[in-house]
């Protein structure tokens, strides 16, 4: 925190495109009772930042979310023994809110009480600390470094936690696969920013899509890739894609300081499955199947044309 | 990024055009709208040093004619589709333009002419000038020459422009009969896999279609043996008659030839269905 009650997390997790700076500051804003742009958030300086391990299975909300809130609380302790100096009453029952700190009947401007702790913490009694600053990590509480008995160790907080249905029609003559409906609930805990949520849900699922029907990478005898533009290396555009209907579940994790799962792996993990099963589901009276992904069309037609026999 | 020190030239005649195509003949290249020229030149699968853009030329006008309509080489898709002329005298055009992917950035940009330049065999405009009989008139040292459609596209990405020459224009006979339209992408991003121009005319009581993107260059298909009584059309007999004239079909990363000729069958059924049965394009 500044002298000017200014606050910046530096954070050790990084943010692939994904919003966590944005749910960083909120969090911590939300400590301290102020709006989200008091709060600026430093992601992958390495030269300012701490050690952060990365960004990877949705930790950064678990982990990176859950250390800034932390740090934030223990800046928040000392912000609260400040003002209740100032303010010649209890630490216990201030209430940060609206960009002041007190409670009922006496309050003090948060700005003013971080002046006056860098200014004058020498001059005032019990406030003899002029710091604002506190490192902090959080683990998860069912992550295992230590082998158990049975010699298991786990890396991961969070799972993917989502269920997918579709509808898929697929041209007989042609075995082209059109989607037609999408539908998917996913359960990632406590729901930080609810829009970067779904935009994950969103990407994930035509990202699941894209690798379930079209994408792939051939190479020719030489090793060249033969898929050198996006033309030839097919995403889905916006027109192959159906409006998905996105559900959530809220089942808060007991293992997490903000009761977080991670948001980021719900929809592709369960997209590419969903799009396979449903195209054998509608090959299903053919009596054939396709395992091969991309259910490319011509995949999917040489399965209809070969009668069962593959 | 371009990495290959090149000559930048907008002449302002087709004589001046014509001269610095012969002048660095096989180092040089025509930009029409680039949107297929300029990325091959980013990945350097094309390093000519000398690049001839025809934007001097006044090359983009669509004019009404006795009988046919001359298109400029330069006309984007966005001119084609918002001509009044050709949604009145080739609507196939029209309908071909609005079907063209890539955002108005490509439709703005991408024309008609370097399409056909560039023929590709995975994409639509040569097929569907062929089954329009249309004829494309190039400039060279020698002057204008006119070569119909179904002689100037010579293979897959050949044609039959000479060193010195580029495509000046393109003439369109105003569409007498009805056409039947269908192509098949493997998704909104993938070039055509098959295309299906199907034509009917109504002086000879005949019938084809000029199916695109299966084979090296278009392949029309004379259909009027399996035209019935009833103005209909024998659909039963299609598959096997496109599976004998298609019979050296076009492969590339997005299909190979085996998934084309399996296919071209039911696309041609489905613009045959479109020409008696759609809306009357």
């Amino acid at each position: 925190m500044s002298p000017t009650g200014g606050i910046t997390v530096l954070t050790g997790v990084t943010s692939p495109g994904t919003g966590n700076e944005t749910s960083i500051a909120a969090l911590v804003a939300r400590e301290f009772g102020l709006p989200v742009d008091a709060v600026a958030v430093v992601q992958g300086d390495t030269d300012a930042c701490p050690f952060g391990f990365g960004n990877s299975s949705s930790r950064s909300l678990t982990a990176g979310g859950g250390a800034a809130v932390r740090a934030a609380r223990k800046v928040r302790d000392r912000m609260a023994a400040a003002a209740a100096t100032l303010l010649g009453v209890p630490a216990d029952g201030l209430v940060f809110s609206g960009g002041q700190i007190g409670s009922d009947t006496v309050r003090i401007g948060f700005a003013e009480v971080a002046d006056q702790v860098y200014r004058n913490a020498y001059a005032i009694p019990e406030l003899d600390d002029p710091l604002l600053e506190a490192t902090a990590v959080v683990r998860p509480l069912n992550s295992r470094y230590v082998p158990d008995e049975q010699g298991r160790t786990s890396g991961y907080p969070n799972y993917a936690y989502s269920a997918h249905v579709c509808v898929v029609e697929v041209d007989a003559e042609t075995g082209r696969v059109e989607l037609l409906d999408y539908t998917a609930v996913d359960d990632c805990g406590v729901q930080i920013s609810p829009a970067f949520v779904a935009g994950q849900l969103y990407g994930g699922i035509v990202m699941g899509v894209g690798g379930a029907l079209f994408e792939q990478l051939p190479y020719d005898a030489t090793g060249r890739p033969l898929a050198r533009t996006l033309k030839h290396y097919l995403v889905p555009r916006a027109t192959d894609v159906p409006d998905i209907a996105l559900g959530h579940q809220v089942t808060p994790s007991p293992y997490t300081l903000l009761g977080t799962k991670g948001a980021g792996e719900s929809g592709l993990s369960g997209a590419v499955a969903c799009v396979a099963n449903a195209v054998n589901d509608a090959l299903r009276p053919l009596g054939v199947r396709v395992h091969q992904m991309p259910l490319s069309a011509p995949r999917v037609l040489a399965a209809i044309r070969s009668g069962g026999a593959a | 990024m371009i990495r290959t020190d090149l000559r930048y030239h907008r002449p302002g005649t087709p004589r001046e055009a014509g001269a610095l195509l012969a002048g660095h003949a096989g180092d040089a290249v025509v930009l029409g709208g680039g949107t297929v020229l300029l990325p091959m030149m980013g990945r350097a699968e094309i390093t000519a040093r000398h690049v001839v853009d025809l934007r001097g030329l006044g090359l983009d006008a669509i004019t009404e004619h006795a009988g046919h309509v001359e298109i400029g080489a330069m006309a984007t898709y966005r001119h084609l589709y918002t001509s009044p002329v050709l949604a009145r005298r080739v609507p196939l055009l029209s309908r071909m333009a609005v079907g063209i992917t890539g955002g108005e950035q490509i439709r703005n940009l991408g024309t008609i002419g370097g399409s056909a330049c560039f023929a590709n065999p995975s994409s639509e405009v040569p097929a569907v000038l062929v089954a329009l009989g249309a004829t494309l008139r190039l400039h060279g040292p020698a002057g204008y020459r006119d070569v119909a459609a179904a002689g100037f596209f010579g293979g897959a990405f050949a044609t039959d422009l000479a060193d010195g020459e580029f495509l000046a224009s393109l003439l369109v006979p105003h569409q007498q009969g009805r056409t039947g339209y269908h192509k098949l992408k493997l998704c909104e991003g993938s070039w055509p896999i098959v295309t299906a121009v199907a034509t009917a005319d109504p002086e000879r009581d005949g019938a084809a279609v000029t199916v695109g993107a299966a084979q090296a260059v278009p392949a029309r298909i004379e259909l009027t043996a399996l035209l019935s009584g009833d103005g209909g059309l024998d659909l039963g007999s299609v598959d096997a008659l496109v599976r004998r004239q298609i019979d050296d079909p076009w492969s590339d990363v997005l299909a190979d030839g085996t998934y084309r000729r399996e296919v071209a069958g039911a696309v041609v059924r489905r613009a045959v269905t479109d020409l008696f049965e759609g809306p009357n394009r």
